[in-house]
């Protein structure tokens, strides 16, 4: 079990079982991995947000369509603050095998009930991505709305991971031979979750420059100590 | 101005989010919804008073990371502190 806590620790425990499973899988479901506090905290915050419509495209062929949060919203900033954690890329490096994680770039989206909202088989191998995540940041029972993950060639699902509870999250490896979809949502919802890629670069340092200042996602912040 | 003591003890309040980004960090009071931000040396700061809270503890590590003399060093501290206390990021520990 890993938990990211309200302290910025990252408790861990069954690294090893995690890890096989993900070896087997190309994917791992990490249970419980908002400590219910941040985990209530950020539900209150998308509960007051708005979502704006958006398309998912590779090109000029659109795959996917799902409403997103705006980049003005601060549960964003704290959605991202809360994955780029030096601690948590540490353990999924070890869980995954893979290279070192330079920064995780998130979005919170929701798909609702007879809208069209899914997506399709992608690849999302590119911009240096190693490793996608899903966070169920609901708090609406549905059925559909199923991620699941194949081998582009032979098309043999590999992981399928249906709706979790709320702070569940899995992450899958992102790689040339592979591709994910999320099925449409067919009863209840809507699902909201969190989504996002662990990238290699850029580092961290030049990542929360550019997005993790408090400016950017419009949030009045003070600086202490004052200078 | 009134001299502010630095208090024995302290320790982080239940409702702050902490999270460190290369070296500094970010406070969030999820109760008020504000923000704050620590540059370097209030992080280490914080990362020193969330061990036990033991502010004279904090003190002595703190003599061995910044080559300042100790006079200075209280009076950052006990400002910071003081600071932290007023925004409800930290609370007093009394005996």
């Amino acid at each position: 079990m890993i938990q990211i806590k309200q302290n910025g620790q990252v408790d861990a425990s069954h690294l090893d079982q995690l890890h096989d499973e993900y070896m087997a899988r190309r994917c791992v479901v990490l249970r419980e991995l908002l400590e219910p506090k941040i985990l209530a905290y950020l539900q209150r915050h998308i509960d007051i947000s708005h979502m704006v419509t958006k398309s998912e495209v590779d090109g000029d062929t659109e795959f996917g369509k799902v409403l997103f949060l705006p980049e003005s919203e601060p549960a964003l900033l704290i959605f991202r603050l809360l994955f780029n954690n030096r601690k948590f890329f540490t353990l999924l490096e070890s869980i995954t095998n893979c290279t070192p994680i330079g920064n995780f770039f998130g979005r919170i989206h929701t798909s609702v009930l007879g809208t069209q909202h899914q997506i399709e088989w992608h690849g999302d191998n590119t911009d240096t991505r190693l490793l996608g995540l899903t966070i169920d940041l609901g708090t609406n029972d549905y059925t559909g709305g199923v991620f699941q993950l194949r081998k582009r060639s032979s098309r043999q699902i590999l992981s399928e991971v249906p709706r979790m509870s709320a702070g569940d999250a899995f992450v899958f490896e992102i790689a040339p031979d592979l591709q994910h979809r999320l099925t449409m949502v067919e009863g209840g919802g809507p699902r909201t979750v969190g989504v996002g890629w662990f990238r290699s670069q850029p580092d961290l340092g030049t990542f929360a420059g550019d997005y993790l200042t408090f400016r950017r996602a419009g949030v009045a912040a003070e600086c202490l100590p004052d200078s | 101005m009134t001299e502010r003591s630095l208090p024995a003890k302290i320790g982080i309040s239940d409702h702050v989010l902490y999270q460190e980004i290369e070296g500094e960090c970010v406070l969030l009071d999820m109760a008020t919804e504000q923000y704050f931000g620590l540059d370097d040396v209030g992080t280490k700061i914080w990362q020193l008073l969330a061990e036990d809270g033991d502010t004279e503890k904090t003190l002595t590590k703190l003599r061995q990371v910044y080559a300042a003399d100790e006079a200075t060093l209280r009076t950052d501290l006990t400002n910071l502190v003081r600071e932290l206390c007023d925004k409800g990021l930290l609370n007093v520990v009394e005996n």
